[in-house]
C-alpha cells in the first residue's frame, strides 16, 4: 500500500492554503457578523462584491471544477484532488460553510445533469450550469417525506401532451437566486413500486404556478424555503432522465456529495485542533498551562485520533471514486456519519477548553458547532446511513470488504 | 536575456525559531521543509522582469536531491528550469562557490536575484560573496528593478530610507519584500505542468571554506503568556495595559 502523496497534490494543497490565508481568513469576521443577523436581514453571508472577487481569483487559479472532466471546463483531476483542496478551503469558516463560498460548479448536480440531460436540455440547462450562468437546486423533501421518499405527495399527472405538477416542497435551498432551476421529484405512478414511482423534472423558477413560500429559519446558516407548485404545466422536454426512474442516478450523486461533506468536516477539525493546541500552550490556570492538564491532553489526543481515523476513510472513498467505482453507498454513508460525528465531538471539546471565550460568536467555534449539528441531519440523518450500511451487510451476510486488488501490470 | 534566481529549502518559517527542536545544531528533520520566504519574493520579481523583458528564468539552488520537490513550486510560479548543485555545506563561501559553478554552467546569465534572508540566522552573506567571486555589482535589499538600455536601475529599500542605484553588466541583487512582489499562487495547470520543465543536477564541490568553526547553536526561549485586558473603553484599556507592564517591570 502506498500512502505517499504526489508532489503535485501537495502543491495543490499549498496553493489553496495560501488562497485561504490571503482571501478567506480576512472575511471571517464579516461572515460571523452576517450570520448573527441572517434571519432579520436575509442575504448572503459575505458581500456580493467579495464573492465575485473570490470567484474571479479561483477561476484564474484553476480551482473551478477540480474533479470535473475537462470536456465540461473542469480540471479532470478526480475526487482525491478535490478532497485535498476542499479540506484546505474548509480550514476557514468562509470555505467551510456552503453558504459562505463554494467552488463552482456543484459537481454532484453536474454529473446528475450530464447523465440525464438530452436534446435541448443540454443547451438550456447543462451548458449554462457548467458556465455558472445558471444554478441548480434539488427539490425532493416535503412536509411528510424526508429520508423516506415513499411519503412524497407532489404529483405530476399526464394531461394530453403535458404534465401538470401540484405539491409543496420544503427545505429547498437557493430559492433566493434569480438564476436557479430546480430538479424536482414528483410521483408519476403512485401504484408502481418505489423504484418506478418517481420522475425528475426540470422546473424554472419563473414558470407559471411556481411560487417560493416562506423562508424556514433553523439553528444555523442553512437558508431554505418552501416551494409551492400549483398546476405547473410542463412538456416531456422537462423530464430529466426516464419517466419513473428518478432515484437511480440520484444515488451516485449522493455518494460524491458525502465525500465533499466529509472533507468539510476533516478540514475544519484540523483547524480546530490547531486552536486547541494554541490555547493549551498559552492559557495559564492555577499556575500551569492547560497543556499540562491530562484532561486537556486527552481532548487533543482523542480529537486527533478521531480525525485521522475519518481522514483515511475519506481518502479511501475518494480514491475509490477515482478508480471509476460509482457504487459508493456504503463508503458515502460511512464517512458522512463518521465525519459529522467526529467534528461534533472535536468542536464540543474545543468549546469546553476555551471556556467562556469558546461560547463567543467571534471565536467561530459555536458557528461550527451549529453547522455540524445541521449536517447530522442534512444529506440524510446519520441513523438512516447506519441503517443503509447494516442493511447491505445483513443482505450480503458478510462483513464489509474494503480490499481492491491492484490492476495487473504488464509483465 | 537570462535571469537566475537563487532559492533554498529551509525549515518551516511559520514555526517560531524558539520552537525548533535542534538536532546537531539544525532544526530537527521532522519539521516541514519549504522554500525560503524571501526567495519567493525574488522569484516573483524575476517572473515580472521575465514577462516585461521577454527573458528566460532559471532557478538555482544548492542542496539535496530531496529539495527538488519544494523548489518545483518556483517552476510552477513561472521559472523555465531548475539547476540544483548537490551538497550539504553550511559554509557561506562554499555555497557561493557552488552557485558560481551553476551560473557558469548556464553561461549567459545577465542578472542574479536572491531572497534577502538566509537560513543561517540571517547572516545573508552568500549573495555578496557570490557577487565578489563573479566580479559583479552587489546591491542588498532591493525592491524595484528596471532594465533601461544596457543598464539596470534598482531601488534599495531599507528601514531608514530608499536609495536609487544603477549599474552595467552582471549584478547580484538580494530582494526584499514589497507590495508589488507578493509571490503569486501557482495555478492548477502550472502545478501539473511543472514536472515537465527541465531539472539539471550538478555535483557540488566542497572547497574554499572560511576559517570558521561552529562551536554551538542556541536559540533562546521566549516565555509568552496571554492575558486579556478587560475594558470597554480603549483609553481605559491603554491605562490598564501600561499599569500592568509597569507592575511586571517590563517598562
Amino acid at each position: 500500500m502506498d500512502f505517499s502523496i504526489s508532489e503535485e497534490y501537495m502543491m495543490l494543497k499549498e496553493a489553496m492554503r495560501e488562497f485561504v490565508k490571503r482571501e478567506l481568513l480576512p472575511l471571517e469576521k464579516t461572515l460571523l457578523e452576517r450570520d448573527m443577523s441572517l434571519w432579520t436581514e436575509p442575504g448572503p453571508l459575505i458581500p456580493k462584491e467579495d464573492s465575485e472577487r473570490l470567484y474571479a481569483i479561483t477561476k484564474e487559479l484553476g480551482f473551478w471544477g477540480i474533479e470535473v472532466e475537462e470536456k465540461f471546463g473542469g480540471q479532470g483531476l478526480g475526487m482525491l484532488a478535490k478532497t485535498l483542496v476542499m479540506e484546505e478551503m474548509c480550514k476557514s469558516f468562509v470555505g467551510f460553510s456552503p453558504h459562505g463560498f463554494m467552488l463552482p460548479p456543484d459537481a454532484p448536480n453536474l454529473y446528475y445533469l450530464d447523465a440525464c440531460c438530452v436534446d435541448d436540455q443540454r443547451e438550456t440547462y447543462f451548458i449554462p450550469y457548467c458556465n455558472r450562468e445558471l444554478d441548480s437546486a434539488m427539490a425532493v423533501t416535503e412536509p411528510d417525506a424526508g429520508s423516506d421518499v415513499s411519503g412524497l405527495k407532489t404529483s405530476a399527472v399526464r394531461k394530453g401532451d403535458k404534465w401538470v405538477i401540484n405539491g409543496t416542497k420544503t427545505f429547498i435551498s437557493k430559492c433566493d437566486k434569480d438564476n436557479v432551476f430546480f430538479i424536482l421529484i414528483a410521483v408519476t405512478d403512485k401504484e408502481a413500486p418505489t423504484k418506478n414511482k418517481f420522475t425528475a423534472f426540470l422546473i424554472d423558477k419563473d414558470m407559471p404556478g411556481v411560487r417560493v413560500g416562506k423562508e424556514i429559519p433553523v439553528i444555523g446558516a442553512m437558508p431554505t424555503w418552501e416551494l409551492i407548485l400549483d398546476d405547473v404545466e410542463v412538456g416531456d422536454n422537462k423530464i430529466l432522465g426516464e419517466v419513473g426512474k428518478a432515484f437511480i442516478p440520484l444515488q451516485n450523486r449522493f455518494g460524491v456529495r458525502r465525500i465533499e461533506l466529509a472533507s468539510r468536516c476533516t478540514g475544519m477539525a484540523e483547524r480546530i485542533i490547531q486552536m486547541m493546541i494554541d490555547q493549551a500552550n498559552t492559557r495559564i490556570t492555577f499556575g500551569k498551562p492547560l497543556a499540562e492538564r491530562q484532561t486537556v491532553q486527552n481532548w487533543i489526543a482523542d480529537s486527533t485520533m478521531e480525525l485521522e481515523a475519518v481522514r483515511l476513510r475519506l481518502y479511501y472513498a475518494s480514491w475509490k471514486s477515482d478508480q471509476g467505482l460509482t457504487d459508493l453507498r456504503i463508503e458515502g454513508s460511512n464517512i458522512k456519519v463518521a465525519a459529522t460525528e467526529m467534528l461534533s465531538n472535536v468542536v464540543d471539546r474545543a468549546i469546553q477548553m476555551h471556556g467562556g471565550v469558546g461560547l463567543s460568536i467571534e471565536l467561530g467555534l459555536e458557528y461550527v458547532a451549529r453547522m455540524v449539528r445541521i449536517w447530522r441531519i442534512l444529506e440524510g440523518p446519520n441513523e438512516i446511513h447506519r441503517w443503509t450500511i447494516a442493511r447491505q451487510l445483513l443482505r450480503d451476510k458478510k462483513p464489509y470488504n474494503p480490499f481492491i486488488v491492484s490492476a495487473e501490470e504488464d509483465y | 536575456m537570462h535571469i537566475a534566481v537563487l532559492a533554498k529549502v529551509v525549515p518551516d518559517y511559520e514555526v517560531p525559531s524558539m520552537d525548533f527542536e535542534l538536532s546537531n545544531g539544525r532544526a530537527h528533520e521532522r519539521f516541514s521543509r519549504m522554500m525560503g520566504l524571501y526567495d519567493e519574493n525574488a522569484i516573483e520579481t524575476g517572473i515580472q522582469l521575465k514577462d516585461k523583458t521577454g527573458s528566460s528564468l532559471t532557478l538555482i539552488s544548492y542542496g539535496l536531491d530531496s529539495d527538488v520537490q519544494f523548489l518545483r513550486k518556483g517552476v510552477a510560479m513561472g521559472a523555465d528550469k531548475l539547476v540544483l548543485v548537490k551538497g550539504t555545506s553550511d559554509d557561506a563561501a562554499v555555497i557561493a562557490q557552488n552557485i558560481k559553478q551553476a551560473v557558469e554552467h548556464l553561461g549567459d546569465v545577465d542578472l542574479i536575484l536572491a531572497g534577502q534572508q538566509s537560513a543561517d540566522m540571517d547572516r545573508g552573506v552568500v549573495p555578496g560573496i557570490l557577487a565578489q567571486m563573479l566580479g559583479a555589482a552587489f546591491v542588498p535589499q532591493v525592491g524595484y528593478i528596471e532594465s533601461a538600455a544596457d543598464q539596470w536601475k534598482v531601488s534599495q529599500m531599507t528601514a531608514t530610507g530608499r536609495r536609487e542605484l544603477e549599474f552595467n553588466g552582471l549584478g547580484v541583487l538580494s530582494i526584499t519584500s514589497i507590495p508589488e512582489n507578493v509571490p503569486r499562487i501557482p495555478a492548477v495547470r502550472a502545478i501539473f505542468g511543472a514536472k515537465k520543465k527541465p531539472v539539471v543536477k550538478l555535483d557540488g564541490i566542497d572547497q574554499g571554506k572560511m576559517a570558521l568553526a561552529e562551536i554551538s547553536v542556541e536559540i533562546p526561549k521566549i516565555e509568552s503568556v496571554c492575558e486579556f485586558i478587560d475594558a470597554e473603553d480603549p483609553n481605559e484599556a491603554v491605562k490598564t495595559l501600561l499599569s500592568r507592564l509597569t507592575e511586571e517591570r517590563y517598562i
